[in-house]
């Protein structure tokens, strides 16, 4: 029986929790703090942090952040974005990360993730893989979406794995906020050429888009964000924070299935996919 | 339960102690963060978290010459709590990069776990099986799992493991429970609500 994880994927920028389509159009929606305290109280199965603009201003800027997350929540936080330097991952692991995952870096500099796994252990290090669809190819993002990598998605992920990193995070951008659904095609490359587990995300929007993934055997979590996103400011939202415009009208309440976790998790349950209950 | 005036958490520089410190906290448990000698050999329980390789956090135990205080405390029926590497250097050797000799508590050796059904590292929550009753109010819960080595545990030294997983058809040792020891594959400080339950049963466990 497949097994996964529910993993929120929480873009930050500046503290702040930050949702576009595409990756494009960041609406900001609140504290970030507030939006993993909620999902660890509802029974979420990990946290991800990304920082949307460390990686284009050449700094990661979520150690405050983590600092205080991991006081109240007592599951894995996993950061990404800006990550460049040994030293980036010490002090994140410092800070109370669990976890690091590299993307933009590695296409500088590829020795980093062979050294980092020497150092910090192979579960420790992730690569981040930000793929999106242009004209029916797929190719690799760095810098959060802004440039297109010439390298070749299969080649890339056998190089990658060579170095020892433990898990794949991959985001299909074409998808990403969009609500519409998972890539099939997409997912079905990566299961089909990856020989360590993944957690895979982008464009989850409903219950039913998840039935489809039983099969899958090296799978082993799935990214949410959206659809918790505008479930949890649907619920909770008081304040005059975030872009309020936004968040008052009723664009996405009307895509956007109810749900909270719990209720993602029994229908996991249903079709035969095993979570923590 | 002794008291335990003392808790100390080793910094071997490797490991995200601030999750096991902020779990303790969070069950009212002040415990101090050292990698001097004078505070492993003074401590009334010694807590070993774990991430990073094997071999590296045997070579900055050995750096920080805490391996003959660590040693004697356990031998010496003192409380110890090993979490996930913490609990895999209390065995013989790794075979984790370069064969590594361990602490050597128990004779049972660290092994790759082989990429057979799943892929490997095992990432994620598994809910654990209990064997024995001479543990910390074990539960056949949740936990949280980070790893791609496991213990072997030889047939003579079987009546330690107080619980196991399921993975890939095995049994996977997911605890270990022998006298004032208990040690966890899993990591009770990040298994959400049952972790943080798990923990105040660890410190109430210890004699």
């Amino acid at each position: 029986m497949l097994k996964i994880r529910l993993v929120a994927k929480i873009d930050v920028k500046d503290h702040q929790v930050v949702k576009g389509v595409r990756l494009e159009g960041l609406r900001v929606l609140g504290s970030a703090e507030l939006f993993a305290e909620k999902y660890f109280l509802e029974g979420i199965d990990e946290i991800f942090y990304h920082d949307v603009i460390a990686s284009l201003l050449g700094r990661n800027a979520l150690l405050e952040l983590i600092k205080n997350t991991a006081k109240n929540i007592f599951i894995p936080i996993t950061v990404s974005g800006g990550v460049r330097t040994l030293k980036d991952i010490y002090n994140l692991l410092n800070s109370g990360a669990d976890r690091v995952s590299l993307n933009s870096e590695v296409f500088k500099n590829k020795n980093i993730i062979s050294q980092a796994v020497k150092e910090f252990g192979s579960t420790t290090i992730i690569n981040s893989m930000d793929i999106g669809k242009i004209n029916n190819k797929y190719f690799l993002f760095t810098e959060n979406g802004k440039n297109k990598q010439e390298e070749n998605l299969i080649d890339w992920i056998k190089k990658i794995q060579d170095f020892g990193v433990g898990e794949f995070v991959i985001n299909a951008i074409h998808k990403d906020g969009t609500l519409e659904g998972i890539d099939h095609e997409l997912l079905n490359i990566i299961e089909g050429n990856v020989n360590i587990p993944y957690i895979f995300g982008g464009g989850i929007g409903k219950r039913e888009d998840l039935k489809n993934i039983s099969s899958l055997k090296k799978i082993n979590g799935i990214f949410l964000s959206s659809i918790l996103h505008y479930n949890y400011i649907d619920k909770n939202y008081s304040d005059n924070f975030g872009n309020t415009a936004f968040l008052q009208s009723n664009i996405f309440k009307k895509k956007v299935e109810k749900n909270n976790i719990q209720s993602i998790k029994s229908f996991l349950k249903k079709n035969k996919i095993e979570c923590r209950v | 339960m002794p008291s335990l005036r003392k808790v100390v958490i080793v910094d071997y520089k490797l490991s995200n102690l601030f999750s096991v410190n902020n779990a303790l906290k969070k069950i009212n448990i002040n415990a101090q963060i050292s990698s001097y000698k004078k505070d492993i050999a003074s401590a009334d329980l010694i807590i070993l978290p774990g991430t990073g390789t094997f071999s590296a956090a045997m070579k900055n135990l050995r750096e920080n010459d805490l391996l003959d205080n660590l040693a004697s405390h356990i031998k010496n029926g003192k409380p110890f709590l090993g979490i996930c590497l913490g609990f895999q250097l209390l065995f013989s050797s790794s075979s984790e990069i370069k064969k590594t000799i361990g602490l050597n508590i128990f004779k049972s050796k660290i092994k790759k776990i082989k990429n057979e059904t799943h892929a490997v590292p095992n990432i994620g929550w598994n809910k654990i099986k209990i064997i024995h009753k001479k543990n910390p109010k074990l539960k056949s819960e949740y936990f949280y799992f980070v790893h791609s080595y496991y213990a072997d545990i030889l047939e003579k030294e079987q009546k330690i493991v107080s619980s196991y997983i399921e993975y890939q058809k095995n049994k996977v040792c997911s605890s270990i429970t022998y006298n004032n020891i208990f040690a966890t594959q899993f990591h009770p400080e990040k298994s959400g609500k049952k972790g943080l339950e798990l923990m105040k049963n660890i410190i109430k466990f210890y004699k």
